[in-house]
């Protein structure tokens, strides 16, 4: 297991590097100069022997693959660069906002599987009924309903109708300040996720062995929980590893809405001030998320359901 | 039958809801009435007391004045924390003693003499002298810090020498006791103390400065009435009051500045009484301008700013004919359009300077809706079956795509088609700056003295990138600019600002549209705050206090 886990990450090298590359190339071909951005945005200007100046010391009149490879050559020492906006390393501006990230995303997700997870089994155990209705349509409503709607209007209830929550900010290890945002990209995936797990649960109840256990006399929760779910996690358990992805572009929207510093934030306003330095970091960021939940997510299934092979 | 029972409990839903609502309602309905009762508030000052407004333009980046360019993210926070020699009172139009508790101008103009005050303490407990100043504004000069602001030192002799490498000092600046500091200029320059009442030409504290490195713009330190600190990245920045402040402890205890780009965000967070103040985006300003219940807490003056449509002179095309340029000034209505499109959240731009400026001229030559005019000029020009206008915009909701759409009805009236192109900030910039469009929408202004305002975007030498992005050029107008700089009488400068004014509005070099209407609301128990004209959000904090029995 181990060795495939190296295998796997060291085969996501050329990932690494065309995604690097490509973010490279598309910085540099949209309009827009990091130096200029340092103007006052409402209408400052610059001098032209500032600005060269400027551009001589951050080395961009270097030829662009020199830029590139001077950027290989720090990423290969932990060295992501320094980012043209604040001027700090970009490895302690990501260090500062991954708590943030990490902490919506984890509960954000838990709050998908268990509401989706839940739904989906009551969706199939019932299936049929008014109550599957009702959980498909909330399910469709998760999935349509745009995120920023849901936030605002989680906010509105709960932040300025009763006041119960902030509406917006962040205070490092206070959870009050995450309830809302989790919730709101928890909901946009959980739909998914009830509408896999019903369909999943469907083909599992009709199954022989299903009849079996109920005839065993054994308790139908338990029949549920640990012989209908269990067999049918391991397409639950693929789309909640794709949902992730879903779940950190989620990240950037809520962030904005409920003002927190989170990676999504760094990035677009990264991208806005076309600074590279900042914007490569945080995509090197997320293609290893995303390469290391799925290398869990098939170690997982494969816990799971011992008949699938991991290959390479 | 399932149908039945899904509507019933959708039933049951909304009643609940439309209860707690009214409910909530009614309580909220209490607490105003009880808020506005005056009887209970205090009319003087009182100390203590926290401050939380919105900053609504994101993270400053860098609170190290030498490395952003000075600009409404980060000086306003960063004029709290540092102290220059002086300070400008925007809403007065003077400058009052900061660190320096006077100043003298030889009568050349040419030297600049700063007697600092003593007992002026960095927070970090050490005194502030002329050393200090020689020190911070080298440092803003030195091409290793790569300071957006070192262009307009270079004003001071021996800048340029230094800059380039060729002496270890700026000769201009001179320490001649450590309260004394003398800076010579290259030649004489009316902007000069408005440069120095900026955050970049405050001191910084050398031993700080080296000793963080990188990190100083992360904890500044400074000698301004506020200290820094804490600053959680895109979410909060915390200053505290300076009780050793030179000029006295301030009333707040604190300031929280809450890192929020998003209009609805603000709208909610100021509704749950997380903020206290906040400046308003423009899609807010309707709501909050058309509800009694905030009469008496919005606070709106002209900024100075100019929005206009700017016409590049370097391009060949019907633009460069004077005549096809005041056409699109008679065609467009622009009253019209800002009661419309901007819902009022702008005032008619008449002239160049806004009315908040020194030298403000309200009878400059200016252009009256007039279509039928429009024609009969373009039909001079030889433009009678009008042509194709490419205007370059940004969707922004002040000067972007918005009112470009409104204009081209008008334009399109007279013969005048229009093709709008649609891009991001960045790329405006990048490409009003490289002279790369045939006419763009953009907001000049920020400088509070009419000769900087004016010279910044209508002198020759400051082609391009520099602020003359549209290549003006009346050499009228930069002979007029020059004077007005040099001379060290002020009646005699008015007068001829508003003549280079005149001139510019008869060339019309830009479609003059509007100044903008900056908009503060605030809770009712925040006290002192102020209409300033140079940009709202730069409000003097030390003036500011929470009145706490009407919380």
């Amino acid at each position: 297991m181990v060795g495939y886990a190296v295998q796997r990450l060291l085969g996501a090298i050329p990932i690494w590097i065309a995604i690097t590359l490509i973010t490279f190339i598309l910085m540099n071909v949209i309009p827009g100069d990091p130096v200029t951005q340092l103007m006052d945005a409402r209408g400052g200007s610059m001098d032209k022997k500032v600005i060269e100046q400027i551009r001589e010391e951050w080395g961009l009149n270097d030829p662009l693959p020199l830029q590139y490879l001077h950027f290989i050559q720090g990423f290969v020492q932990g060295d992501l660069g320094t980012s043209y906006q604040t001027r700090s390393p970009v490895t302690d501006l990501l260090l500062e906002r991954i708590p943030v990230t990490a902490q919506i995303t984890f509960l954000g997700l838990i709050v998908a599987i268990v509401f989706g997870i839940t739904i989906g089994i009551i969706g199939a155990l019932k299936r049929g009924s008014w109550l599957d209705s009702l959980v498909s349509s909330f399910s469709i409503a998760g999935v349509s309903l745009p995120s920023f709607l849901i936030g605002l209007i989680l906010m509105y209830i709960f932040a300025v109708k009763f006041q119960l929550l902030p509406a917006s900010g962040y205070a490092s290890g206070e959870l009050k300040f995450l309830i809302l945002p989790s919730i709101t990209l928890g909901l946009g995936v959980c739909g998914v996720i009830a509408r896999i797990t019903r369909s999943s649960m469907i083909d599992i109840l009709k199954m022989d062995f299903m009849t079996t256990a109920y005839a065993k006399g054994i308790s139908s929760w338990r029949v549920v929980l640990l012989h209908a779910l269990k067999n049918a996690l391991p397409p639950i358990m693929t789309i909640i590893g794709v949902q992730m992805g879903f779940l950190l572009s989620g990240a950037v929207i809520t962030e904005t809405i409920f003002a927190l510093p989170g990676i999504g934030r760094l990035l677009v306003d990264g991208i806005l001030q076309r600074d590279l330095p900042t914007v490569q970091g945080c995509v090197v960021f997320i293609t290893s998320v995303f390469l290391i939940i799925n290398l869990i997510t098939d170690i997982f299934c494969r816990w799971i359901d011992p008949r699938i092979r991991l290959d390479v | 039958m399932m149908k039945g029972k899904i509507y019933r409990i959708f039933l049951v839903v909304m009643t609940i809801m439309m209860i707690l609502s009214a409910c909530s309602n009614s309580s909220s309905g209490n607490s105003t009435s009880g808020g506005s009762d005056s009887s209970e508030s205090n009319t003087e000052p009182t100390y203590g007391g926290k401050l939380v407004r919105a900053a609504i333009y994101g993270d400053p980046q860098n609170l190290d004045p030498a490395i952003r360019a000075h600009g409404t993210p980060t000086s306003m926070i960063t004029w709290n924390i540092f102290e220059p020699l002086i300070r400008f009172d925007a809403v007065k139009g003077v400058f009052n003693p900061a660190n320096a508790e006077s100043w003298k101008i030889s009568d050349d103009g040419l030297v600049y003499t700063f007697k600092l005050r003593k007992g002026v303490l960095f927070h970090n407990g050490r005194e502030v002298t002329a050393e200090d100043f020689k020190y911070s504004l080298e440092r803003v000069l030195n091409p290793k810090t790569a300071s957006p602001n070192a262009g307009s030192l270079t004003i001071i002799k021996g800048a340029q020498e230094f800059i380039d490498g060729k002496s270890k000092e700026v000769s201009g600046i001179k320490v001649i006791d450590p309260y004394n500091l003398e800076i010579t200029l290259t030649k004489p320059d009316n902007t000069f103390l408005t440069i120095m009442s900026l955050p970049y030409a405050a001191a910084v504290p050398k031993e700080v400065v080296e000793e963080k490195g990188e990190k100083f713009g992360q904890e500044p330190v400074g000698a301004g009435p506020f200290k820094f600190k804490s600053w959680i990245r895109d979410s909060e920045i915390v200053l505290e009051g300076n009780k050793e402040y030179y000029g006295g402890r301030p009333y707040l205890d604190e300031v929280v500045y809450k890192i929020m780009t998003d209009q609805s965000t603000r709208d909610n967070a100021f509704a749950s009484k997380q903020l206290d103040m906040m400046v308003l985006g423009d899609a807010q300003y309707p709501k909050y301008k058309n509800d009694p219940t905030f009469k008496n807490q919005i606070i709106e003056v002209p900024e100075l700013f100019t929005r206009n449509l700017k016409f590049n002179l370097k391009k060949k095309g019907p633009w460069q004919d004077v005549r096809v340029r005041q056409a699109i000034n008679y065609a467009i209505d622009r009253d019209s359009i800002i009661k419309t499109v901007l819902q009022g959240k702008a005032y008619p731009a008449v002239g160049i300077l806004p009315p908040t400026i020194k030298g403000y001229n309200k009878n400059v030559t200016t252009y009256k809706y007039n279509p039928k005019k429009a024609k009969e000029l373009l039909k001079e020009a030889g433009y009678e079956d009008g042509f194709t206008l490419k205007i370059l915009t940004t969707d922004h909701p002040a000067f972007g795509l918005p009112a470009v759409e409104a204009l081209s009805g008008y334009l399109e009236k007279v013969g005048i088609k229009v093709k709008i192109e649609q891009v991001d900030f960045a790329s405006l910039l990048d490409r009003v700056n490289a002279g790369d469009f045939d006419a763009a929408m953009y907001s000049n202004g920020g400088q509070t003295h009419p000769v900087e305002y004016l010279t910044r975007y209508f002198h020759s030498k400051y082609f391009g990138a520099s602020g003359n992005t549209g290549y003006y050029k009346n050499e009228k107008v930069d002979a007029l600019l020059d004077e007005a700089a040099q001379t060290t009488d002020e009646d005699k400068m008015i007068s001829l600002v508003q003549q280079a004014e005149d001139l510019i509005m008869k060339d019309a070099p830009w479609w003059f549209f509007n100044y903008n209407k900056a908009v503060i609301v605030h809770q009712p128990w925040v006290k002192g705050l102020q209409p300033v004209p140079t940009d709202i959000d730069y409000q003097d904090l030390t003036k500011v206090w929470i009145d706490e029995k009407m919380k």
